[in-house]
């Protein structure tokens, strides 16, 4: 722990005097974050909302600046989501009311990436990113203390502001607008990422992690991809060390409760893909899991929703059990698809996939295509990509007017 | 495709009011319309205790109690139009026709309630309040009667000395019909909500089409 301490604060430090600029107003930043995520910590406000209250006032305000092509599947992620709302069948008349507002959510960010996928913003998004991989780990570390504070003992996964799922996709979404958008290849930026995905202790933000780092190790030269695999290589070892060999045991896959929720959701199909297909629009938004299902992750319907008898979908957690349950293999299909396409249409084939790798990671755990932080970071992705572009052609234009 | 702006979107809008408000107002005496024509849907449901012996292994050993069928053999049997018997379709005033007997399946919901595969919760939707309760109280009476053969004769196949000893469980209806306080087909709000926003959307599509069509010209 204390080398992982030392390294946080060394790169951070290096980092800091390196590519921050306005190193007060960053510090003054970085103190409000702190200020928050203790009060987060002490009173447990909600704050799972945020992202999408941000997200809905940067809408308003590009849709009123609007300026780009407006891709035709707008129309199908439209009529999907009014089918879903006003069509989906109806739950049992004793039920409770499912927070039906979730599984809407893909869609909506569908219309507003396709409305704001080429807004060009004037706010510094290169300084934004750098100062959140810098600021991150060592908040992180700030939970582990205030959390050690409050029980006298260190947690190994500190407490978050959102949830650790919820937020290394945004700090992947940072790294990639830092090292493939800006193309700045410090491995330090690297190791501090890495640093932070393994305090999180997020396994589906590891298994981001891992398929950005395989993007990143391709685009470096040789000499640095040997240190980026040397340093791979030490993170298994440290997993290994700390966790023993059961942590690369693939039968260990099924004691994870998000694959679990995913295997138990097939029961409803008899555990038959074929049957599966046979909804092609899923069982809505409306409906319950079913009481034998429910029955078995229990546990998951209290932790979410307070009750174990409130069979709310949202209990299977996984953004793709749920999916695949509320609107159907296609849907699910769909949305992925419609990310991806909007994405390479905007960055290309290259970026485009990559840019799509945290989210699709997430989405086997909690959060993915339905989660504000995941989505915001995407957005985040474009309007960097927007930005570089733009500041590029105006270089260009400088020059030659110039020569 | 070309470039849109929030102007160019206003001024369209403005442009198509008629169309949009025309169409919008269509959607919503289309959808009014449904409502008020359509049959009332309404719920009922029950939980059955599926009926209860011992399963005996290949050396003779009784071992412990087992639900005879199944809640997914008991599906199997309401799930099926082959093999729904005619008194369900009596009693939820379906004739034995083909065509009932799939309409009989699509209203019929049963499924494993505890994930023991013991209990079993049946609903069924179909129009009539009273309708609705007699269908789900006449489906479960057929349903305890041929289960309960079911578990007879899984009985009497083994030896006689086993079969005394073997538990004997009939199934019963452990929590009694409750029927929906209201219809809860169609949903008069989000129907007519839907059909408003469609007309708005298909005014806005054919408003796009023509201004597309006056471009190419």
């Amino acid at each position: 722990m204390l080398l992982v301490i030392s390294a946080t604060l060394v790169i951070s430090a290096q980092l800091f005097n390196k590519y921050i600029s306005q190193k007060k107003i960053a510090v003054f930043y970085f103190f409000v974050l702190l200020g928050l995520s203790t009060l987060v910590f002490k009173t447990g406000w909600p704050v799972f909302f945020g992202p999408d209250l941000l997200i809905l006032l940067f809408f308003v305000w590009a849709f009123i600046n609007l300026r780009q092509e407006i891709s035709w599947q707008i129309w199908l992620s439209i009529c999907l989501l009014l089918y879903f709302f006003c069509f989906s069948p109806p739950r049992m008349d004793i039920e409770f009311d499912n927070r039906y507002l979730v599984p809407m959510k893909p869609f909506i960010y569908l219309i507003i990436l396709y409305l704001c996928s080429a807004t060009r913003v004037k706010f510094d998004i290169k300084t934004f990113c750098f100062g959140w991989i810098i600021f991150y780990p060592l908040l992180l570390l700030w939970n582990i203390f205030i959390s050690w504070l409050g029980t006298g003992y260190f947690l190994t996964r500190p407490s978050f502001i959102f949830e650790n799922n919820f937020e290394i996709p945004f700090l992947l979404f940072c790294f990639i607008i830092v090292a493939f958008i800006y193309n700045n290849k410090d491995i330090r930026i690297y190791l501090l990422v890495a640093i932070a995905v393994l305090l999180t202790g997020s396994r589906s933000g590891l298994g981001g992690f891992l398929a950005v780092s395989v993007f990143y190790v391709f685009s470096l030269d040789r000499k640095r991809m040997l240190l980026v695999l040397a340093l791979v290589v030490s993170i298994l070892l440290y997993i290994l060390a700390i966790r023993g060999l059961s942590a690369f045991n693939a039968a260990n896959l099924n004691s994870i409760d998000r694959l679990q929720n995913l295997h138990r959701i097939f029961a409803i199909y008899d555990y038959s893909l074929t049957e599966a297909l046979k909804y092609p629009l899923g069982f809505g938004i409306y409906q319950k899991v079913p009481p034998g299902i429910c029955e078995q992750s229990k546990e998951y319907a209290e932790w979410v929703t307070g009750n174990i008898y409130n069979c709310d979908p949202i209990m299977l957690q996984s953004f793709v059990a749920r999916g695949i349950f509320q609107y159907g293999v296609y849907v699910m299909i769909f949305i992925v698809a419609a990310f991806f396409w909007e994405l390479r249409k905007r960055m290309g084939l290259y970026l485009g996939l990559l840019v799509l790798m945290p989210i699709l990671s997430a989405s086997f755990s909690v959060g993915g295509f339905s989660n504000g932080l995941a989505f915001g970071g995407l957005l985040l992705c474009l309007l960097a990509y927007q930005q570089n572009q733009q500041n590029s052609l105006e270089d260009f234009t400088r020059s030659q007017a110039k020569c | 495709m070309h470039e849109l702006t929030f102007k160019q979107i206003i001024q369209f809008l403005a442009e198509n009011r008629r169309h949009l408000a025309f169409l919008s107002a269509a959607g919503f005496l289309v959808g009014l319309s449904y409502c008020l024509l359509t049959p009332k849907i309404y719920e009922a449901f029950l939980f059955i205790s599926l009926p209860q012996t011992n399963q005996i292994s290949a050396e003779g050993v009784i071992k412990e109690k087992i639900a005879v069928p199944s809640t997914l053999n008991a599906r199997r049997i309401l799930l099926n139009p082959a093999t729904i018997t005619p008194e369900m379709l009596k009693t939820c005033g379906l004739k034995d026709t083909n065509t009932d007997r799939k309409k009989f399946v699509n209203a019929v919901y049963a499924t494993d309630v505890d994930g023991g595969e013991r209990n079993l919760m049946l609903l069924v939707r179909i129009p009539g309040k009273e309708r609705a309760e007699q269908c789900v109280n006449g489906i479960a009476a057929e349903l305890l009667v041929l289960t309960n053969a079911i578990k007879n004769n899984y009985i009497l196949h083994y030896d006689p000395k086993n079969q005394l000893v073997l538990v004997n469980e009939d199934a019963k209806i452990y929590r009694a019909a409750r029927v929906s306080d209201s219809y809860i087909l169609p949903r008069p709000g989000l129907t007519i909500l839907a059909t408003t926003l469609l007309g708005f959307l298909v005014a806005i599509f054919f408003g796009w089409i023509i201004r597309l069509l006056k471009h190419v010209k």
